[in-house]
């Protein structure tokens, strides 16, 4: 529409400013708004008048979850630890959104520094699910997930380390993407588990998601984990791949932590994509019954020694009238984390803790060797992998009283993938009784995201994407 | 097993009110039972043979100016960030008050 000069991007992102003003006091979604944002549209709408050739997503609004920096623009964790933090610095993915022209809206409401499923856990403000504002929008990427499913947003970053940008995308029926471990730059997203986590991109389809994945997609020599490899163009190759695409069914997903509602949803749109030609196969994946303690063991470590950085000395909080270093270090990071951040950190340092390390921490590490090979294995007779995203329907916010031990137990759809380095998709699929969406996932091969988009393509092709 | 909150709270540089500690038990007691299940297994090599390519420890792609680094700071003097002491002075100069 802006190359064909039908409305300006400063229309555009009038539009979404609109579109904010009028749901978030409800939907809640942003912690900071951009204030340059329509000096950025501006520039935008002066070349396009020049006839400078730009990138297909200039001048298209993107949100940014919280936890991934941006220059001159508040970046929270949604945590009181970093509640007046600006950084220095762009994260390399909002480096090539600012390179692609794209106009950034402003940062969205998560669950505090990533850890959570309902964005409940922000320090700021609770999030609400578009579809039905009783009921949480997932997490912790809960704000990009609601603003692009309300229209506050055409786009959204979000960041994935268990399935948080996956969960929060089928509750709020959007496509989530969580690309393969290593392909997307980590430089600047404020870490929580390095070794697992990824930024991933929130988007209403498969067409958008292919935009914003190969924008952010690629080798950076500043995160060592990134693949030194070439990138197809996602977008050119976007095709119905359904003829002929074999999708492996691992009853390990579909046992009885999940629902009969949420279940008998997702084997539905597997039946409509193998009427339209995919082959459904049958397949195991023992190790996903230990996922979810393998996950926790290994994100918590990996927590506690990232947020030791936390301290109060060179950034964020910083208790006052302290009397010496360590009364510093133990009260601004009191005052500062959350009770859920505060759990995770003590749970990190228990399992790496002298006498129980080989007891937690080494037999996890064990168990993830054990899944990523398992998930090598069934990928020798398939070419995605099926699952539910989230195992139970919807829950509202503030409502069903589960311990933290039962909150975790819903990761176990979306960590195994974490765990193995895998992409996986989230779309939708249908919805629950309440009108909130319910996703299906498909886990692809490493560096497949290919075979997973077409795929997703396809079934909104058939109809099956249930977006509304 | 029970959770000893108090000395890992420690550990990481927490520390937990007296009121919520009880909570804090549970929940700590509840998450350790739920990730210990993980079976025995037969050892294995725990690094991979694939180690990451690392480029040289030389600083050639960072152009964050100091000063700009500094500006977050709760406090800084001369290009330092400062911070308490780390043994109250009382106690340096052998005064116990």
């Amino acid at each position: 529409m802006l190359r064909r000069k039908m409305c300006t991007a400063s229309e555009i992102l009038a539009d979404i400013k609109r579109r904010i003003s009028e749901k978030e006091s409800e939907i809640g979604a942003y912690i900071t708004l951009n204030e340059n944002a329509e000096a950025e549209a501006e520039l935008v709408d002066n070349a396009l008048a020049e006839g400078t050739e730009l990138h297909p997503l200039a001048g298209i609004p993107i949100a940014v979850k919280d936890n991934i920096s941006t220059k001159k623009i508040r970046t929270t964790c949604a945590s009181k630890m970093l509640e007046d933090y600006i950084p220095s610095f762009d994260a390399a993915a909002v480096e090539k959104l600012r390179a692609a022209n794209a106009v950034i809206i402003g940062k969205t409401n998560m669950d505090e520094f990533a850890m959570g499923s309902s964005t409940e856990n922000s320090a700021f403000k609770v999030t609400r699910n578009p579809h039905n504002p009783d009921f949480i929008p997932g997490g912790s990427s809960g704000g990009s997930a609601a603003a692009t499913a309300c229209g506050e947003t055409i786009l959204a970053l979000g960041s994935d380390t268990g399935g948080s940008v996956r969960q929060p995308a089928s509750l709020c029926g959007v496509v989530g993407l969580k690309p393969t471990y290593g392909s997307v730059s980590r430089y600047g997203l404020i870490a929580f588990a390095s070794s697992i986590e990824q930024i991933g991109t929130l988007a209403r389809n498969a067409e958008d998601t292919v935009l914003l994945y190969g924008l952010i997609c690629g080798h950076d020599r500043r995160d060592a984990t990134t693949v030194n490899r070439s990138y197809p163009d996602f977008a050119a190759k976007l095709r119905n791949n359904l003829s002929g695409l074999r999708i492996g069914v691992p009853p390990e997903y579909f046992g009885n932590e999940a629902e009969d509602t949420v279940k008998a949803v997702v084997m539905r749109t597997l039946h409509a994509m193998e009427r339209n030609g995919a082959k459904l196969v049958k397949i195991s994946l023992p190790g996903v019954k230990h996922a979810v303690a393998a996950y926790y063991v290994i994100a918590s470590a990996e927590a506690s020694s990232n947020l030791a950085r936390f301290d109060g000395v060179r950034f964020g909080r910083r208790a006052k009238d302290c009397s010496n270093l360590r009364e510093m270090y133990v009260r601004s990071r009191s005052e500062g984390f959350g009770d859920e951040v505060k759990r995770r950190i003590m749970l990190g340092t228990f399992v790496l803790s002298e006498g129980y390390y080989d007891a937690y921490y080494k037999k996890a590490k064990l168990m993830q060797l054990k899944i990523s090979s398992e998930f090598d294995s069934a990928f020798e007779s398939c070419d995605v992998i099926a699952a539910p995203v989230f195992p139970v329907k919807a829950i509202k916010i503030g409502g069903r009283d589960m311990s933290p031990a039962e909150r975790c137990a819903a990761d176990i759809c979306t960590v195994s993938a974490n765990l193995a380095g895998l992409p996986a998709i989230s779309t939708p699929c249908g919805k629950d009784g309440f009108g909130v969406p319910i996703g299906i996932q498909l886990i692809g091969k490493q560096f497949g995201e290919q075979t997973l988009l077409n795929a997703v393509y396809g079934l909104e092709q058939i109809g099956g994407a249930g977006n509304d | 097993m029970n959770f000893d909150v108090r000395k890992i709270a420690e550990l990481s540089y927490l520390k937990i009110d007296d009121e919520r500690l009880g909570d804090f038990e549970n929940d700590m007691n509840s998450l350790a039972e739920m990730v210990g299940g993980l079976p025995e297994s037969d050892d294995e090599p725990l690094i991979p043979d694939n180690f990451m390519k690392l480029r040289p420890d030389v600083n050639d792609c960072c152009v964050i100016s100091r000063d700009e680094l500094l500006a977050g700071a709760p406090e800084t003097c001369g290009g330092c960030v400062c911070v308490p002491n780390a043994v109250p002075i009382q106690e340096r100069n052998g005064d116990s008050r």
